[in-house]
């Protein structure tokens, strides 16, 4: 009980903190050395401008609102007369000193009398765009064919290129503010009509009643509004391509997007979702498929195949054809460590080449894939480290692992193989299959803004499992996936062609 | 039948036939074929496909109960008839048959670890990691356990392909003549056949965890027709594969036909079949073991189910580690079989008959008070 009664107080209370009169909000303002505050005209010395010169756009303070003002200060008796006096339609006449604060931190000068301190002007001349790359490539997502547009760290440019993209009425953006400290703007994006209200607000919720002082980057937003924050798989797909996001949009999921964010995160997701990109649409049917089973099976042989290598080499010898177990016996002849040191030494080496080249800038990442691929894996084999064939497996492996699409995927596929190292190494066979059933166990309670994260395959639903290996032709695959419960199921009706039955196809 | 079950824990109500077909199949399916020959020889395939159709019956006879009691599972039924004290007794022993069936199973798939797979590593570490695996699946309640049951039944399906490997060495004549046997051979055939299809009377505590309860039926009863049909085909298929003779000093059959599988890649399938099969085994294990705790924590008030979980864990890895002498297997044997089919063919039968006067005499009761009221 007691404790209850404290929690509640502490949270009404805030962690920052709060400015009583205007007063101290200026004062506290004017500890910051980029705080300006100037007069302007040498007639009404009592006119004062403060602003945040970080904050504003200040070209078009110097080039439009001074002079205006300058010009026109004969007239200015109110501060309601600023609006016939500056070019600008954004003026906000406000006494409320919380405005104040927020206006100023919002990138707004502030106009006011210095002998009359109850009114003030907002007038909002923010360069969101300040500092900020211009270019827009989709970098870390990359596809031959398709646009290459990809999102920036700044939310009007994103939403611009959603709506841009999504040109309908139905597209909505709700926007909530989340952070006590930073207030970060977080736009819900979705289809009106089509995606399931549970979803927005379930997501809605979760993102008013967070508290958190500062968020980053929108991944580590996706983590505080998570399902299940200790599971290694993502449970959002995060996106950088607008191509994706539409698409999810259109499909009946939501996106959030947030500012300062190169990245939307999609939701809910389930688990096959990772493994289709957006470039299997713009590929013939047939292609595409191949390639998602191709990724499929990747991703199954990176995460099985050490373990396998570790499991049959421990225990079950006898499982190799005699016409097989030559080769693997010379190669493992001179090796004096147990499979499993073997294996866990060369995994452990791609993931420090991995972390390695990630964090590298370019041009030194290309010797260290040279230094790493070529000089270590032959000098480990060389020195009878390793066995020449478990090099080619691990290799194979970690190429195969690169192949999932979404990054976060990816990285669980990766981790994910060391539990089954481990469990092949004391328990063979079973224990790949106990370490499978942990993984099913683990995979069924995992929920994506409440919806089943490993949907058409388990609870089996209807229509959506071939949906989840291959890719159906675009005629075919004109409605948006059940499991996902969208209000409307049908997307388009496609026409019969109508070609003639003579002319172009005689022969 | 109201429930008291909240409408996000339930499962859809095909997973009824998965839930039922995965508690079925066990480990006894792989050395039931040397058994059962010692009655009707080779007909001995005829009581396994009869015996599938009383399944049926009885099947329905469970629907009637749980239709019968006020919260639609065996639990409420006991109370409801027996009285609290009486009633709360009987769930507590069919909680201890639960959890039997449940740690026999886990017990035989060691042994069959042991005599096939590993020969050296001792059962406490098998029973170590499988305790652990049982904790993590049953823990997560019964959407997870339906999860294992479901994989449990997809994933070795494909075991099933492995058969028509075996296709080219069957002799089809070892099947005839047909009905050569007496009444008494099958009868024998039939009392060893029937802990075969042991497994599904968990849907008495199951039941209301199933959505749209009235329409599932029908996927109990299409787990039941392929239980039949996946068992008479095994047992076919060990007859025609080995001659009688043969055939009763095996004592895994199915695994000795399956060690005939060679492909190019791979030398000695039956590993992979053995290992599969912990996908058959765990669902039963898993569903047997968290409805003896369902029966418990509904009858003792304020039982912790993750306490009771831990501690009938710690029970199993005794058993399975200390009592490891061929005399325990063989009474456990003997005591699951027993109890399971004194619980399907004796008490179930039993329980519907109350079931059945129940509701006469409700019906009389109300007749004459209608009756009363209306003569008024």
């Amino acid at each position: 009980m007691f404790r209850k009664k404290r929690v509640r107080r502490r949270s009404v209370k805030g962690y920052e903190t709060t400015e009583k009169t205007i007063g101290e909000v200026f004062e506290k303002a004017k500890k910051s050395s980029d705080f300006t505050t100037v007069t302007p005209l040498e007639k009404y010395p009592s006119l004062v401008i403060s602003f945040y010169e970080t904050l504003i756009d200040s070209k078009v303070f110097f080039q439009s609102v001074l002079p205006s003002l300058k010009e026109k200060a004969s007239e200015l008796k109110e501060l309601s007369a600023l609006k016939n006096i500056i070019p600008i339609e954004k003026i906000k006449i406000t006494t409320d000193h919380t405005e104040v604060e927020k206006g100023l931190y919002d990138g707004a000068i502030v106009i006011y009398f210095e002998d009359k301190k109850e009114e003030y002007a907002l007038l909002n001349i923010a360069d969101h765009r300040l500092g900020q790359r211009e270019t827009n490539d989709t970098q870390n997502e990359f596809s031959v064919i398709g646009p290459k547009v990809g999102f920036i760290e700044d939310l009007s440019t994103n939403l611009h290129l959603i709506r841009d993209h999504l040109s309908t009425s139905d597209l909505i953006f709700e926007e909530v503010t989340v952070g006590s400290r930073e207030r970060t703007k977080v736009v819900l994006a979705y289809l009106d009509g089509v995606t399931n209200p549970d979803y927005v607000n379930t997501a809605k919720q979760r993102l008013k009643e967070l508290d958190i002082d500062v968020t980053t980057d929108n991944t580590q937003l996706e983590q505080l509004i998570t399902d299940d924050s200790t599971t290694p798989f993502p449970l959002y797909i995060t996106t950088e391509r607008v191509d994706r996001v539409v698409n999810a949009i259109v499909t009946g999921q939501v996106v959030l997007i947030s500012d300062k964010s190169s990245y939307a995160v999609i939701g809910p997701a389930t688990l096959m979702d990772f493994f289709s990109n957006p470039e299997d649409f713009y590929l013939p049917s047939i292609i595409a498929s191949f390639f998602k089973l191709i990724r499929i099976f990747g991703m199954l042989f990176s995460i099985f195949a050490t373990s396998f290598y570790v499991a049959i080499l421990t225990f079950h010898f006898e499982v190799i054809p005699k016409d097989l177990l030559g080769p693997i016996i010379f190669s493992r002849a001179n090796v004096p460590f147990p499979p499993v040191i073997e294996v866990l030494f060369l995994e452990v080496t791609i993931d420090l080449l991995r972390e390695a080249g990630a964090r590298l800038p370019t041009k030194i990442g290309q010797t260290l894939g040279i230094v790493g691929g070529i000089v270590i894996g032959q000098a480990t084999v060389e020195a009878a480290l390793t066995s020449n064939i478990l090099l080619i497996i691990v290799a194979l492996a970690a190429l195969s692992s690169f192949t999932t699409p979404i990054y976060k995927m990816s990285n669980a596929v990766r981790l994910l193989r060391y539990p089954f190292i481990l469990f092949a190494a004391i328990w063979g066979g079973l224990g790949i299959y106990v370490g499978l059933l942990f993984l099913i166990a683990h995979l069924a309670r995992l929920k994506s803004f409440g919806a089943p994260f490993f949907a058409p395959l388990y609870p089996y639903r209807r229509g959506g499992v071939a949906v989840s290996f291959i890719r159906p032709t675009l005629t075919k695959y004109n409605k948006r996936p059940w499991y996902l419960r969208p209000l409307s199921l049908k997307r388009y009706s496609p026409v019969k062609d109508k070609d003639p039955e003579e002319g172009l196809n005689s022969e | 039948m109201n429930s008291i079950v909240k409408e996000n824990k339930m499962v859809s109500s095909y997973f009824l036939f998965f839930l039922v077909h995965s508690t079925q199949t066990g480990v006894l399916f792989l050395q039931i074929q040397s058994t059962i020959i010692k009655g009707a020889g080779h007909d001995a395939w005829i009581p396994i496909l009869l015996l599938g159709i009383m399944m049926h019956v009885l099947f329905l006879m469970m629907l009637y109960i749980l239709k019968n009691s006020s919260t639609g599972d065996i639990i409420s039924f006991h109370r409801d008839v027996f009285g609290k004290v009486f009633g709360g007794l009987l769930n507590l022993i069919m909680a201890t048959y639960f959890s039997m069936v449940s740690l026999y199973v886990l017990y035989t798939y060691i042994d069959i670890l042991q005599i096939w797979v590993f020969d050296g590593i001792p059962s406490w570490e098998f029973s170590l990691l499988f305790s652990v695996l049982i904790y993590y699946i049953v823990v997560g309640g019964f959407r997870v356990v339906t999860a294992i049951a479901y994989w449990g039944v997809v994933i070795p399906s494909f075991l099933l392909l492995s058969f028509l490997y075996l296709l080219d060495y069957v002799e089809t004549s070892r099947l005839i003549p047909l009905f050569q046997y007496g009444v008494k051979d099958y009868l024998l055939s039939a009392k060893e056949a029937a802990p075969l299809y042991l497994g599904f009377e968990n849907v008495l505590v199951f039941f209301p965890f199933i959505k749209n309860r009235e329409k599932s039926t029908k996927w109990g009863h299409i787990a039941l027709l392929y239980t039949t049909f996946i068992y008479t085909l095994v047992t076919l298929f060990a007859f025609i594969y080995f001659s009688q003779e043969k055939l009763e000093h095996l004592a895994w059959p199915v695994l000795t036909m399956i060690k005939m599988i060679q492909f190019p890649v791979l030398e000695r399938f039956e590993f992979i079949f053995i290992f599969t099969w912990l996908l058959v085994v765990m669902p039963v294990i898993c569903i047997y073991l968290w409805s003896a705790i369902r029966s418990i924590k509904l009858t003792i008030p304020k039982t912790k189910p993750t306490y009771l979980l831990v501690c009938l864990l710690v029970v199993f890895h005794f058993v399975n580690n200390q009592l490891t002498e061929i005399q325990y297997s063989h009474l456990m044997a003997k005591i699951v079989d027993y109890s399971g089919l004194i619980f399907l063919f004796g008490y179930v039968p039993f329980l519907f008959l109350i079931a059945v006067v129940r509701k006469k005499l409700k019906k009389g009761s109300k007749q004459i008070q209608t009756g009363e009221g209306k003569s008024q």
